[in-house]
């Protein structure tokens, strides 16, 4: 009874905030101007607040979701809370601060998945939703927070956590290699924005107008808890005695029996293992068919993570901007590590493995260093258009390997990934459509491993491409003077035969002055299989409803 | 009488009535007295004295975007191009001609109006006009707030608050560097645009530049906070709409910031018509009149004169240019558009411009002109602005590299 009467208590007092939170936005907003007015408190200084608050309802279309552990088709309901506090101390001194909470429920359809710690057996397991809810972790609420002091016009210098954005793709990222993603809880690629996690630094930007250039400098130790280290990826439905269904946002598990790369034993089925899910590489080192047509483990996995240090892990690096005869362009060099974890097999622990009796055998989830060296340019083309490219290359790319010679299952190789771009801005302009032109954008994208032998794809019991191009396609317009807003964005990979296709349509009345926007988008992934190019979520479509309430 | 006597006397008749009209109508032509109203009970009388896509707003305000028009008029003034401008242009006089391509030969350095005391009598004269009007006295810097008040036809009005910088590099009078100041770009002017309101426009910044080298394309810039990166735009964006206003960077400062080349130019005449060269108009002004308004735009009555005016009918080289001609009456004396109005592809009436300036002390001694305010609506689709600036004009102390690409992400987050 006690219990119940804390819980009501919680309850009531939730109920009770959310009622003054909405009473004090009504009571504040007005409904013709800005939110809030910019507060003067001096000649020089000055402190704006704004933000949103935005809903996102998303509803699969498959159904039921494979691998899950319900038909429930609700894919997504996240509630974001976001604040922005925009502070001119003086002319030279700036504090900026994000604040955000987030709220999702419970998701029926992944009950009982692990969390994202990939992997991790002994992670908790999903119950009440705070896996996705961001409202007590400070590395969650405080989204960026620092203080930038501009010396001079020229040099302006940054120093908190923040969130730098490199590169020129606007479909996907190529030079964007500063922030890990948060991939939990929406498909990346269809939120770029929101997925990234920011990072603690000491960043600069310093122009130099004698040659039309400007030079940044980026520091950024890890200074957050080990888990934003990294990209917080999304749980893959798992074959463990358990027999787990995946995240909502998880890849898709590895479902072939293709030994030795992804194994299971068939004859057995449950409980020893989801039927049709496989071991996959390199945790399949350790099967071997005992019989014919019998597999079976000579170890048992035990799995850890090991993130990059707080301090040894610090990342950093630099890039320059240069306009001249027209041609912007620049340089990077970042030295990072990589976020996504690559399974780096040990030796024996020298343990035994209590059910079964089977020895014990390492595996570490690892974030290598690496450098990324890159280059981009932009140009205004002499006929309609403007040329975009981008080029990053990573000297020391670490991949797992299906080479079985290679005791822990890492190779480093070269890795190169590329975009070249046409934009057609303002060119497609009709008269039936005189309130705006028709923006399209075109983007090649290309992944290049020279020596892609036996290397690893993802989870998978499949070998990279040597070379891994990719089309993706923009179109996009707005009605009646930005009262609808229309855009097509596709792509396709041949890998796979692979893409998605991704049309939405929003709508900015003229109420509360175009603080309220709906966006109504659909999303379809595509591949003829589950294990190449982006067929990896090709059970995912959904339709995707976004309102925002900007304040 | 015959057939032929009836018909000579028909004829005869009707020159006569024809020359009463003509005589009574220009008898009709006085000219509106200070202290005197322009309203919609006796607009007609006036109608000479504005293009006629623009008396609509005395009926009704165009269909109810703004209540109908109301002038109040004062006596006019002498204005003109600041003096020291005027005089620095006077080494041009004579100087350059106009090229078979339309561009300026005699290699024109930008300094003064190159074509000071152009007649009517030359034959490139509307060309040699515009080329006057492009390199007229703009301002040396400028930096302060925007508004732009909208409204779609039905609906509430809205509006766009934005900061702006701006630089002009050439016919610099009084801060240095004088009178050009010389940049690693080559630009003759630079632009930047950072939206301050709604919060769901908040950190867009927006740096357009044009370059001395009239071949050059302009160039764009785009600051996305959603994306938080410079993307490089499209120049020829110059001629479609800027979000959410009916105006593109091409209808810019009362109608017409084309680029001059791309087009071709036809004198159409002289006119006596309404302008404000003094307007008192600031955007707490066109909030208060919004929020009185009762849904309507505001507008600014104050300060009305006559003003003799140069009517210019511009077309674009480009034939996918959206619009078919634009007609642009530029005030003789400032080179100021006072109205300005574009038809579609088709020939169709679409967009409507008339400018309030205000005058302006420089530390010279000089005076000299900016936009204070312009009304803006596309008859067509049903969707009007009123755009507002509050700007400090020269003294703000702007360098090249605040308008650099590098400088825009300082403006945002």
């Amino acid at each position: 009874m006690k219990g119940g009467g804390i819980k009501m208590k919680k309850a009531g007092q939730r109920f009770f905030l959310a009622v003054v939170f909405l009473g004090l936005m009504a009571f504040l907003i007005p409904n013709y101007s800005a939110a809030f007015e910019t507060i003067k408190l001096g000649e020089e200084t000055e402190v704006t607040f704004y933000g949103f608050l935005r809903n996102n309802t998303g509803m699969f279309l498959q159904n039921p979701q494979p691998f899950s552990q319900s038909s429930n088709v609700l894919a997504t309901e996240r509630t974001w809370f976001r604040g922005y506090t925009d502070f001119k101390i003086m002319n030279e001194l700036r504090f900026w601060s994000t604040i955000q909470f987030a709220y999702e429920p419970r998701y029926k359809v992944e009950h009982g998945a692990k969390t994202s710690r990939l992997l991790d057996p002994d992670g908790p397991i999903l119950k009440d939703g705070k896996e996705y809810s961001e409202y007590k972790d400070i590395d969650d609420i405080l989204r960026e927070t620092y203080l930038e002091w501009k010396p001079a016009k020229e040099h302006s210098i940054k120093i908190g956590r923040q969130m730098a954005i490199w590169g020129e793709a606007l479909t996907t990222r190529v030079g964007d290699v500063i922030h890990p993603e948060d991939q939990r809880f929406s498909l990346a690629f269809a939120n770029l924005e929101d997925t990234r996690i920011p990072s603690w630094m000491a960043r600069g930007v310093h122009s130099i107008p004698s040659i039309d250039s400007s030079f940044e400098w980026i520091v950024n130790p890890n200074i957050v808890q080990d888990k934003y280290r990294v990209n917080r990826l999304a749980s893959i439905a798992d074959n463990t005695l358990e027999g787990e269904p995946g995240e909502r946002f998880g890849l898709h598990p590895e479902t072939r029996f293709d030994p030795p790369f992804s194994v299971t034993n068939p004859l057995l089925g449950p409980p020893f293992s989801i039927p049709g899910v496989a071991v996959t590489h390199p945790f399949s080192r350790d099967w071997i068919e005992a019989f014919p047509g019998f597999w079976v483990p000579t170890a048992i996995p035990t799995v850890t993570a090991k993130y990059p240090g707080a301090w040894s892990g610090t990342r950093g690096g630099f890039r320059t901007n240069t306009t001249l005869s027209g041609w912007n362009f620049g340089f990077s060099y970042f030295h990072t590590q990589e976020y996504n974890p690559v399974v780096k097999r040990g030796d024996l622990t020298g343990g035994i493995d209590p059910d079964t009796g089977l020895p014990l055998r390492q595996y570490t989830l690892v974030f290598p260093n690496k450098d990324i060296i890159g280059g981009y340019l932009n140009k205004q083309l002499p006929w309609p258009g403007v040329l975009r490219a981008e080029v990053i290359y990573v000297p020391n790319q670490p991949f797992n390997t299906f080479d079985t010679r290679d005791f822990d299952a890492i190779v480093r190789r070269d890795y190169i990934k590329y975009m070249v771009a046409y934009d057609l801005n303002s060119f497609f302009y009709f008269q039936w459509h005189k309130t705006a032109p028709f923006d399209v954008t075109i983007e090649h994208v290309g992944e290049v491993i020279p020596k892609n032998k036996n290397i690893q794809y993802i989870i998978y019991s499949t070998e990279q491409k040597q070379w891994n191009p990719a089309f993706n396609m923009r179109i996009s317009t707005n009605w009646l003077y930005n009262l609808i807003s229309t855009e097509l964005v596709a792509g396709y990979m041949p890998w796979g035969r692979s893409g998605l296709i991704m049309p939405a349509v929003k709508f900015m009345p003229s109420w509360f002055n175009k603080k309220l926007s709906f966006e109504l988008k659909y999303i379809n992934i595509f591949g003829k299989n589950d294990f190449q190019g982006l067929g990896i979520l090709r059970k995912k479509d959904m339709v995707l409803l976004t309102s925002q309430f900007d304040w | 009488m015959t057939k032929r006597t009836k018909g000579m006397a028909v004829l005869f008749a009707a020159f006569w009535v024809c020359c009463f009209l003509l005589v009574s109508n220009s008898l009709s032509q006085e000219m509106p007295k200070p202290g005197e109203v322009i309203d919609k009970n006796n607009y007609k009388k006036y109608a000479y004295l504005f293009p006629e896509e623009i008396l609509p707003g005395f009926e009704n305000g165009f269909g109810g975007f703004w209540k109908p028009f109301v002038l109040k008029i004062v006596e006019t003034k002498p204005a003109s191009q600041p003096k020291a401008f005027l005089a620095l242009s006077e080494k041009n006089r004579g100087k350059y001609t106009i090229d078979k391509d339309g561009l300026i030969a005699g290699g024109y350095d930008y300094e003064g109006l190159p074509f000071p005391g152009v007649t009517l009598d030359d034959k490139d004269f509307a060309t040699k006009f515009m080329y006057n009007y492009n390199y007229r006295y703009n301002w040396e810097d400028a930096a302060g707030h925007a508004r732009d008040a909208e409204k779609r036809k039905g609906e509430n009005v809205t509006s766009i608050e934005f900061e702006q910088e701006s630089i002009c590099f050439i016919g610099r009078l009084v801060t240095p560097p004088k009178p050009f100041y010389k940049n690693p770009a080559g630009l003759q002017f630079a632009q930047m645009l950072a939206y301050t309101d709604p919060s769901s426009y908040r950190g867009q910044v927006l740096l357009t530049c044009k370059y001395l080298d009239i071949k050059k394309s302009d160039e764009v810039y785009i600051y996305l906070p959603t994306m938080r990166r410079i993307i490089r735009g499209d120049a020829s964006q110059r001629s479609t709409p800027i979000q959410g206003t009916t105006n593109a960077f091409d209808d810019f400062n009362g109608g017409f910031e084309g680029k001059v080349e791309q087009f071709t130019y036809k004198f159409l005449g002289q006119k006596k018509v309404m302008g404000c060269l003094t307007s008192p108009f600031n955007i707490a002004m066109s909030k208060k009149l919004q929020a009185e308004g009762g849904g309507a735009l505001p507008f600014s009555s104050e300060n009305w004169e006559v003003r003799d005016a140069y009517v210019i009918e511009i077309k674009a080289k480009d034939p996918k240019y959206p619009q078919k001609t634009k007609v642009v009456y530029i005030d003789k004396d400032t080179l100021m558009i006072l109205h300005a109005s574009a038809t579609d592809k088709a020939g169709k009436p679409w967009k409507v411009w008339m400018t309030n300036y205000r005058t302006y002390d420089l530390p010279n001694g000089d005076k000299a002109n900016t936009n204070v305010g312009q009304l803006g609506i596309d008859v067509q689709v049903g969707f009007a602005t009123f755009f507002t600036m509050d700007n400090k004009m020269v003294g703000n102390n702007l360098k090249y590299a605040d308008v650099m690409s590098s400088a825009m992400s300082r403006k945002s987050r």
